[in-house]
């Protein structure tokens, strides 16, 4: 191909730029060059046609600027500063004593059993549950059923043919700036292949892989439900993850074939900086999900309560006739945090269908926006949307908005839209009071009921721990 | 952008803005003026990366040729009048004032005035509000209207006056060749009083006119506005318009905006609460076909407590009409016990038409109730099944539905000769569709 | 149990009790009167510690502490109850979580253990049979899309589980048909008894019929003006309350 030629004739002449680095070195030096990005290919020895993605998407990136337009301020950041790659760190703490306490304390208030609090602090773990030997027997039994369930270097290296089929397949390399940033230096992340007609057994999680390498900063996932299959996918954690890096720029990408069907839920907890908005993860994230055929289903649930700005719009492309999306979310901001984000639902296919249900929770000095599209293109005739946008205030020093767009070119589409903003009524707290419920209590009633609809659609015991989560995200909230 | 310096949108800017471009000025308002030709100096047109006018595009009026509007030639006002209403008219015709009349035993202080003829106390307070709401660099046509607009109604109610009869602003367009006519309105509604104003504009012909307007309204504290306008000028007409108002402390408003016809609408309609217990009313409603496009864009600013605000819009859109509502609700940190309203429905008749619709919350206090609501679907079958059970054809239960689902729009406007003429023109309108 | 000393009380400046006087022993059930406006619904707020009302003079004292001094939360975990004239809705908390949390409140309040699930459950089915709820309004969330009857019936359950020292039934009965009034009196007559007491406001003397209070009490301008046997609400029934105005003013 002339454009795989071109690539390689770009790619030669950027070696005047000077500096090698050495490939043994654990960490490449900050800044973001072509030089990197081969380092960081010949670190994972990734074969060439993934060096060219990185490439292309590197040299796309150089041309775009940074978006603008989401409801979210944060200082400049200065790309050239960030260090890109660094190995695995394997820094074992001896005893939870090592630990922050502020993080003790949230596991306690979580009821996290002693040796998982180890595990997720990064503290040595005792041979019992030595999560290697879990992950080993868990990876036995689905791979009876041909499940590939791996990291997204392993499957590089394993099942170059399904990473190269479907890769940039629903997010382009050039879709966004922080996606084209993540296509070109991304580091891990995990990979999933449902084949035909299979039901994956066990909730897929990345808490299985937590004690691997740290990969967050950059991660890249790709789930792929083949004909028939079904699965549930866990990312994220309820623990509060303290990370040193500030930027995060993931890519989730999901394909459902005919008649599949993925539910992807998230729990986001990252450091949020604190009560004066120091500090705090940057978390921008792609996330989008294709029902490539007829009948598939993708749905996104997330709960974000962390990080100080989320800028993240799980998205669903209705492609199949007859296919359903679905996004139901709970976003907390409290004290200083920013977050923009929403769903995409492209309606293409005939009789698609789609469902938001967002439920905004602002406290502290916070700002809280919903973003959202429903397309219905003219193509998707009898297509459906029901969207419910609602936003709750905690004090007066907060912000909640709401910023749907609407487009719709069938006349036979119906397309349903409802935002309220309130804020939690003196008087449903004096009701609680006079039956002998505290305040706090009463808020966290109030809220847990407001988010209920969303919550219901997590699996179990991710639901109970998502609701403490929201408690712990709004403690003191209320004078 | 440096970039832009020569770019083509720089040329077909300058190329449209020339077209406006007069000697005559105003005799109020110059430091405004001067203000707007230096905007214009480094404006662009707006192009669909413009997220206020993602949806519109301004093509069919960038691509057309404007002359300056010719004289009136003495042709019939008729289309113009609506059958029995009684009201105070002040009439253009290609954009240039054509009459004046005052219903008998007016009270004397009330001034509705022509920009071109205006005695000494309306220039003294139109030099004081002119371009006060509507700053000269708030946008291109903006500008545009404030640097070479020459034409417009000046219509002040003194304190204390409740003004009985409608007062009437005709704009007619009787011309064969595309002409551009800019027109301005200030409106004063001075404390305690009430006023009720439609403006209405017709066109004679296929004319391809465009027009392009700044209506600014004041209504001071416990005073009252009904405001009325009513589009209905053909369907190769193009209209932009700003109407920024500013309300002051328990006043009260009801805008009611209705687009029959027009190749591109684009009514802004910008209202700031500034006082408390203060009240905005906002209807809107639209019924396009063939290519018309219409475009509501619509702000409500909650600037103090205790303010509430209620809107509706609702559209019928058949052919491959373009139908787009954006409407934002801001209230401010302070306005606390703040109610606004929103909601926008459409219903689309064919599958080559379009709907864009972004209602927008943005919320910086707590203790308020906001909502916005917006559907987009097509006609109830099940209610049209139903009159056609009990004889009534396909046609005319249309029609009806049509009707009924539009009348809550102009129904509550309170001069019962306006909203049967609006709705006989809707009538006809939908007869033409079929 | 409850004594009320020269009460006045304001809301946003604006003076509703003027030096209000009223005892209550234990065992007692009080019916209070009196025209729209004179103070019946806000001597109930005030009473259970609404924030929006300020008492400016007087105290109150409930079984030697000081009611005023404490917050809505620890009044009702003292033992006061307030039946609300409009309960509150509060979407997507069902009933029974909701007074869970409530019966937890109280009980660590008194130093009781919390009561296990089965525990509760059983204890609530027994208190529901008493106001006759069913099983689907508890499944439902706190007064959302109650009818105004359930609403009411549904403060009695409440009072039932809570079993309170001092309960204050503002304007219980409005809006009710005569079935519904009937359950909820029988409520109100089984959970009486030597230990607890009952305030009964009330604009019409109907529900009296069924809850027979040991006194009667005449709300008028912020005071009580009258006090008497159950005869005077006949009374009041048969003269209006202009006959008190009249009084009042000679």
């Amino acid at each position: 191909m002339s454009d795989e030629t071109l690539l390689q004739e770009i790619t030669s002449q950027k070696y005047k730029y000077g500096f090698t680095i050495d490939i043994e070195a654990d960490q490449a030096p900050p800044g973001l060059n072509e030089e990197i990005i081969r380092f960081i290919s010949a670190k994972k020895k990734e074969p060439e046609w993934m060096l060219n993605f990185r490439l292309r998407a590197f040299r796309h990136w150089q041309t775009m600027e940074e978006p603008q337009w989401a409801k979210i301020d944060y200082p400049k950041i200065n790309y050239q500063d960030i260090i890109y790659y660094s190995a695995p760190k394997s820094k074992k703490l001896n005893s939870l004593d090592e630990v922050d306490p502020e993080i003790l304390k949230t596991f306690a208030k979580l009821g996290i059993p002693l040796e998982e609090q180890k595990a997720l602090s990064g503290v040595a773990v005792d041979a019992v549950i030595d999560s290697i030997s879990v992950k080993t027997t868990f990876k036995e039994k689905l791979g009876e059923k041909g499940i590939i369930f791996c990291s997204f270097s392993e499957a590089i290296q394993e099942h170059p043919e399904l990473v190269k089929k479907y890769l940039g397949t629903v997010v382009p390399y050039n879709d966004n700036y922080f996606a084209t940033l993540n296509c070109a230096v991304f580091t891990d992340g995990s990979f999933v292949y449902i084949p035909k007609g299979v039901r994956c057994p066990m909730e897929l999680s990345t808490y299985f892989r937590i004690n691997e390498a740290k990969t967050g900063q950059f991660e890249r996932t790709l789930i792929v439900a083949d004909e028939g299959s079904y699965v549930s996918y866990l990312e994220g954690c309820t623990a509060p993850m303290r990370d040193e890096n500030q930027l995060h720029a993931a890519v989730v990408e999901l394909v459902a074939l005919k008649d599949a069907q993925i539910k992807y839920s998230t729990v986001q907890n990252w450091y949020p900086g604190d009560e004066n908005g120091k500090g705090g993860i940057y978390n921008f994230v792609t996330k989008r999900g294709i029902c490539k055929e007829e009948n598939a289903k993708i749905s996104w649930t997330q709960v974000e309560t962390g990080s100080a700005i989320t800028w993240k719009y799980p998205s669903v492309i209705l492609k199949g006739d007859n296919t359903v999306g679905e996004f139901y979310s709970v976003a907390v901001t409290n004290n200083y945090q920013q977050a923009d984000t929403g769903t995409k639902m492209l309606h293409i296919g005939k009789n698609t269908r789609s469902t938001i249900v967002s439920k905004g929770i602002s406290a502290g000095k916070s700002q809280n926006a919903y973003r959202g599209q429903v397309k219905i293109m003219k193509s998707a005739i009898g297509s459906r949307n029901f969207s419910q946008c609602d936003s709750l205030l905690i004090g007066d020093k907060c912000g909640a908005h709401t910023f749907p767009y609407i487009e719709s070119a069938h006349s036979s589409a119906i397309i349903e839209h409802e935002a309220t903003t309130s804020k939690i009524g003196e008087d449903q707290i004096f009701y609680c009071n006079q039956r002998g419920i505290d305040t706090e209590h009463a808020v966290s009633l109030i809220v847990n009921g407001f988010t209920k609809e969303v919550l219901k659609q997590l699996p179990m015991e991710f639901a109970v721990e998502a609701q403490k989560l929201l408690e712990i995200s709004l403690e003191g909230s209320v004078g | 952008m440096n970039l832009a310096m020569n770019s083509p949108i720089k040329e077909t800017t300058k190329a449209f803005i020339s077209q406006f471009e007069t000697g005559e000025a105003l005799p109020f308002g110059e430091t405004k003026r001067q203000q707007a030709v230096g905007f214009l100096q480094n404006a662009v047109l707006p192009g669909q990366k413009t997220e206020d006018w993602k949806y519109t595009s301004l093509m069919p009026i960038t691509t057309k040729e404007f002359q300056q509007p010719e004289n009136y030639a003495s042709r019939s006002l008729d289309i113009c009048n609506i059958p029995n209403l009684e009201a105070h008219t002040i009439v253009f015709v290609n954009g240039a004032l054509h009459s004046v009349n005052m219903l008998p035993g007016f009270d004397s202080d009330l001034m509705i005035q022509s920009f071109g003829s205006m005695n000494e106390t309306a220039q003294i307070i139109a030099e004081k509000y002119f371009a006060h709401l509507t700053p000269p660099d708030l946008d291109i046509f903006t500008a545009l209207n404030t640097a070479y607009g020459n034409k417009g109604t000046m219509i002040f109610v003194p304190a204390k006056r409740q003004v009985q009869k409608p007062i009437h602003i005709q704009h007619l367009t009787d011309t064969n060749i595309p002409i551009g006519i800019q027109h301005r309105n200030l409106v004063i509604v001075w404390e305690e009083s009430s006023v009720t104003i439609l403006e209405t504009y017709h066109g004679t012909k296929q004319n391809s006119t465009f027009r392009n307007q700044v209506t600014e309204v004041i209504v001071a504290e416990n005073a009252s506005l009904s405001y009325f306008k009513f589009q209905h000028e053909g369907r190769n007409a193009s209209h932009i318009e700003q109407c920024n108002v500013m309300q002051q402390a328990n006043s009260q408003t009801a805008f009611f905006t209705v687009s029959l016809s027009g190749e591109i609408i684009r009514n802004t309609l910008r209202i700031r609460i500034n006082g408390e217990g203060a009240h905005a009313g906002l209807k809107g409603g639209y019924l396009l076909d063939n290519i018309e496009h219409v475009d509501n864009y619509t702000e409500v600013h909650h600037i103090k407590p205790h303010s509430t605000s209620n809107e509706l819009y609702k559209g019928i859109i058949g052919g491959q009409a373009t139908a787009v509502f954006s409407g934002k609700i801001q209230v401010y940190p302070d306005a606390q016990k703040t109610q606004a309203y929103q909601s926008n429905k459409s219903v689309l008749l064919t599958d080559t038409a379009n709907v864009y619709t972004k209602p927008q919350l943005e919320i910086y206090a707590d203790d308020v109730k906001c909502s916005h609501g917006a559907t987009t679907g097509q006609i109830n079958e099940e209610a049209l099944y139903y009159m056609m059970t009990r004889g009534i054809s396909k046609t005319e239960a249309r029609k009806l539905l049509i009707g009924a689902f539009l009348e809550e729009i102009f129904n509550e406007f309170g001069v019962k000769e306006v909203e049967e003429y609006v709705h006989r023109c809707i009538q006809e309108k939908m007869d033409s569709i079929h | 149990m409850l004594t009320i000393k020269n009460l006045h009380a304001e809301i946003d400046g604006k003076k509703i009790l003027k030096g209000l006087n009223l005892q209550i022993n234990p065992g007692e059930v009080h019916a209070i009167m009196g025209p729209n406006g004179a103070g019946k619904s806000t001597l109930a707020s005030v009473l259970a510690g609404k924030e929006a009302y300020e008492v400016t003079e007087g105290s109150v004292d409930f079984d030697g502490k000081d009611l005023l001094a404490m917050s809505t939360d620890v009044r009702a975990c003292e033992g006061l109850f307030l039946a609300f004239q409009y309960p509150v809705e509060i979407p997507g908390v069902s009933m029974t979580t909701f007074l869970k949390a409530s019966v937890d409140a109280v009980r660590k309040y008194k130093n009781l253990p919390e009561l296990s699930a089965k525990a509760f459950l059983q204890y609530m089915r027994e208190k529901q049979q008493m106001v006759e709820i069913t099983k689907e309004l508890t499944n439902r969330a706190v007064n959302e899309g109650f009818s105004g009857g359930e609403k009411k019936r549904n403060e009695v359950f409440q009072m039932a589980m809570l079993d309170p020292k001092l309960a204050v039934l503002d304007e219980t009965d409005s809006g009710l048909d005569i079935d519904a009034l009937r359950v909820v009196a029988n409520g109100v007559n089984q959970l009486k008894n030597e230990n607890n007491a009952f305030v009964v406001i009330t604009h019409y003397q109907r529900l009296l019929d069924y809850i027979v209070p040991d006194f009667v009490h005449v709300l008028y301008d912020g005071k009580i003006v009258k006090s008497g046997p159950k005869s005077l609400a006949l009374e009041l029934e048969e003269k209006g309350y202009d006959w008190i105005k009249e009084e009042t003013i000679a």
